[in-house]
């Protein structure tokens, strides 16, 4: 089979044949994680974000690559979850960048877009780690451009090749994959993804082809409702329900109805074209905008909500007057962890943590809801921080991540945080925040495996210091103690155990009792943390 | 020869010993509980007997002198022909400044100098005590003068509250919403600035936040000469501690000890503790 060119039509089925191996992949990419610390969600991430980009790319009801291509990079920066995922869609943007003004791709275009996206992947890490997803991304490129060929399906297969002979290779580049004798779960995910888009080439079928979505037309920059939501909150809101709908008809005359809602209340918006119209407005009179609409076509996804109400939530945890000239959103789960961080002063917590990271697309959407023009995001995750970056550069406010790796550093920079400092100065304050504590985790093996000599069996407790496994064991008090030892380096330190869910107030006490014992010269605090996983974080500072 | 005296007011926190020592005129504020029951601050009602008003939720209202008060003790001060320096709390948190002002105003044939000490508490006193000790050495006004700016611009001041609701309560602090933590047992170290109660940073646990005042003290001053204060409202337990962890960092051999008098201590609540120094 001979393929000289693809089109948008061709990318869309590619995707979806990606996305379809994806999915039986998924499991298997997940359990490639190096620590036996539950958090192999590598391949959910990479699916869930692939999954947005195929969505995205779906609805572009085109067969313009360049158009489709952006439209699945669109996706994916909003679908962004892990590094894994920020990455992957990094790529796809990169990808997409270069392929902006094409109706039809070739070989080169095809090639030149590969190397623009493992390029574009390369930048959006701060230091690149070779051995990762980036390797296998990079390889991926470069094999296709060694193929001197016009055959794309041919160019495909020699890529895949170098595909997988870099992913072979990652246990040699990264000694932590070499230990545990797994591969890079990031550049697995890669390898499906290309191994997908050359089995939907080589099952292409008329029929599989056609598999455009009859949906709106142009594709708005950004969902409507986002577009108004900074001033519905900011605003003293005076027309108080957002009406949003679709417009059927034939001959839409879009000026004639944006003439006729006008009275009806504000932040109007007519758009689309002859046959479909989106309308957007704020209204105290929901009922005579639909009648008025009625007039020109049938209604579709009618949407009617109190925006007063939506406010008055969103503003709850604002100051009595009103007065916000930043916010904050932190990550993490758990019910004590939640008050805690809103009792420091957090206007919204995300639920989200090592097992389960929370999407660009989420942060994004948090960021759009608190009623501050300024925000600072806590990531409180190492895989979370990437995500809440690509948040930030998408968002129209301002946004700071602090790059907190865990909970305990991110109520550290909260502590620092002084109302009265400009925005900049608290930020700088926040980061400096985060290396005044040390971190240890206690939580359970979720399978047996060697890492740095310790051989550790499935259900054992595992204590990590900064993230890093250093000790294993079946007694709790043993491992809590060990993991004391190594990160305690000092006298008169502050101690505090944050106990998770698993954990009862009763043994929670017991231990900490314990340590003070055996910790004479610092101070112990037990905390109600109420986390999943985490057996309890610990906090030394 | 004309000399010259130094007055100030109940803020100041001066111990009664120093305030009779060094010649002072200590005009008193007010407490006033309802309508009605009106003390004199350090003259008709302790601190002690505040704060059990305090924990039954009763929290007085306070008040500055009324310019006749300061009328009469300027009139009675110049009898001699002596000059009056008048240094009171700062004119943000209290209107005691602009009371001594129109006194002023009202006795046009009297040398009276009336200063906004941007400052309270120890801070106000040891920059009136400053002042009281170059008059008594027969200092002229304009170098009094000089040494009480230099002070003033210079002096900080640091404390731990256990509560910032009684802060609050008067409005004596500005936008300190987000000083919260009450779950982490989180302290605030507060300042004053521009005259203003501010906040400084946040500690968690008290033992760590009254080493943090010593931390900020010995960063400061370094191995200069202070003069230095250490104050609390009925906390004698952390005081003492604080006391103990600074003697050895102290570069001034007469640090003055003192409790917050019932103005102030009406303002900051129970459980106050601070560090006052300024470099010489």
């Amino acid at each position: 089979m001979l393929i000289y060119s693809f089109d948008g039509t061709d990318l869309k089925m590619m995707l979806r044949g990606a996305i379809d191996f994806f999915k039986q992949s998924k499991d298997e990419i997940d359990s490639l994680n190096v620590f036996p610390v539950p958090d192999g969600d590598t391949g959910t991430n990479m699916y869930q974000t692939l999954l947005s980009a195929v969505d995205e790319a779906c609805k572009m009801d085109s067969s313009h690559i360049g158009l489709v291509a952006e439209a699945s990079a669109r996706g994916s920066l909003i679908g962004a979850r892990g590094n894994s995922g920020v990455i992957l869609s990094q790529f796809l943007y990169g990808f997409a960048r270069s392929l902006q003004t094409k109706e039809k791709a070739s070989a080169s275009d095809i090639i030149n877009a590969l190397k623009d996206g493992a390029q574009k992947a390369y930048s959006a890490v701060m230091s690149p780690v070779e051995g990762t997803i980036l390797t296998v991304v990079r390889k991926s490129a470069e094999g296709a451009a060694a193929q001197h060929s016009e055959n794309l399906l041919r160019i495909m297969v020699t890529m895949i090749h170098h595909a997988l002979t870099a992913l072979q290779e990652t246990p040699d580049l990264l000694p932590v994959l070499k230990q545990a004798g797994v591969v890079d779960a990031g550049g697995k995910g890669f390898v499906v993804i290309l191994e997908g888009f050359l089995h939907a080439l080589k099952s292409a079928s008329p029929a599989a082809k056609n598999i455009q979505k009859p949906v709106f037309k142009k594709a708005p920059e950004k969902p409507f409702h986002d577009q108004f939501k900074k001033n519905e909150l900011t605003q003293v809101i005076d027309c108080i329900y957002c009406t949003e709908l679709l417009l059927k008809g034939e001959n839409l005359p879009l000026e004639e109805i944006k003439n006729k809602l006008l009275p009806y209340g504000d932040s109007l918006m007519v758009v689309g074209d002859k046959e479909l119209a989106k309308i957007h407005i704020h209204s105290n009179h929901p009922g005579m905008v639909l009648e008025s609409c009625l007039r020109y076509g049938t209604m579709h996804d009618l949407k009617i909500n109190n925006m007063a109400e939506q406010s008055l939530k969103l503003s709850e945890k604002s100051t009595p007057d009103g007065y916000k000239h930043f916010g904050i959103i932190s990550v993490g789960a758990g019910a004590g962890l939640t008050n805690i961080m809103k009792n420091l002063g957090v206007d919204a917590v995300l639920t989200g943590g090592q097992t389960f990271n929370p999407s660009t697309g989420e942060i994004l959407a948090l960021a759009e809801e608190v009623p501050a023009e300024k925000i600072i995001i806590l990531p409180n995750n190492k895989n979370v921080i990437l995500a809440a970056e690509q948040a930030g550069k998408l968002s129209r406010k301002e946004i700071s991540v602090i790059p907190a790796k865990s909970i305990p550093q991110g109520i550290s920079a909260l502590l620092t945080l002084n109302p009265q400092d400009d925005f900049s100065t608290m930020v700088t304050k926040m980061k400096a925040g985060l290396s005044s504590v040390k971190t240890g985790e206690i939580t359970t093996a979720v399978r047996d495996t060697t890492y740095k000599e310790m051989e550790i069996k499935k259900e054992e407790y595992i204590g990590l210091a900064e993230g890093d496994l250093i000790v294993n064991g079946t007694d709790i008090t043993v491992v809590l103690k060990k993991l004391l030892e190594k990160i305690i380096d000092g006298k008169g330190l502050l101690i505090t155990l944050y106990r998770g869910e698993a954990i009862d107030a009763g043994l929670a006490k017991e231990l900490a009792g314990k340590m003070q014992k055996v910790f004479i010269e610092q101070d112990f605090e037990l905390q109600y943390g109420g986390q999943p996983v985490y057996h309890f974080i610990i906090s030394v500072e | 020869m004309n000399g010259i005296k130094i007055v100030t007011d109940s803020t100041a926190d001066l111990p009664k010993e120093l305030v009779t020592k060094h010649e002072i005129t200590v005009i008193p504020l007010k407490i006033i509980f309802g309508e009605k029951e009106i003390f004199r601050d350090g003259i008709d009602i302790t601190t002690e007997q505040i704060y059990k008003q305090m924990e039954k939720n009763n929290i007085p209202g306070t008040s500055q002198p009324t310019p006749a008060e300061f009328v009469s003790a300027y009139k009675k001060l110049a009898s001699d022909g002596s000059s009056i320096i008048s240094i009171h709390i700062s004119s943000e948190m209290s209107g005691t400044y602009q009371s001594a002002r129109l006194a002023k105003e009202m006795l046009p044939d009297l040398d009276v100098e009336v200063i906004d000490s941007r400052q309270v508490s120890m801070a106000l006193g040891l920059i009136v005590l400053k002042a009281a000790k170059l008059a008594n050495e027969g200092r002229t006004k304009p170098e009094i003068l000089k040494t009480v700016d230099r002070i003033i611009s210079n002096i900080q001041v640091y404390f731990i509250v256990d509560t910032l609701k009684y802060l609050q309560h008067g409005g004596r602090i500005g936008k300190a919403e987000a000083f919260l933590g009450t779950i982490l047992n989180v302290k605030p170290i507060l300042h004053i600035k521009d005259g203003l109660v501010q906040p400084h940073e946040k500690i968690r646990s008290k033992t760590r936040a009254i080493e943090r005042l010593v931390q900020i003290y010995s960063d400061y001053t370094g191995s200069k000469k202070t003069m230095c204060s250490i104050v609390h409202g009925m906390n004698p337990a952390d005081f003492k501690e604080l006391v103990k962890k600074i003697t050895p960092l102290l570069m001034y051999d007469e640090p003055v000890f003192s409790t917050l008098g019932s103005v102030v201590g009406t303002h900051v609540g129970p459980g106050v503790i601070g560090i006052i120094f300024t470099v010489e």
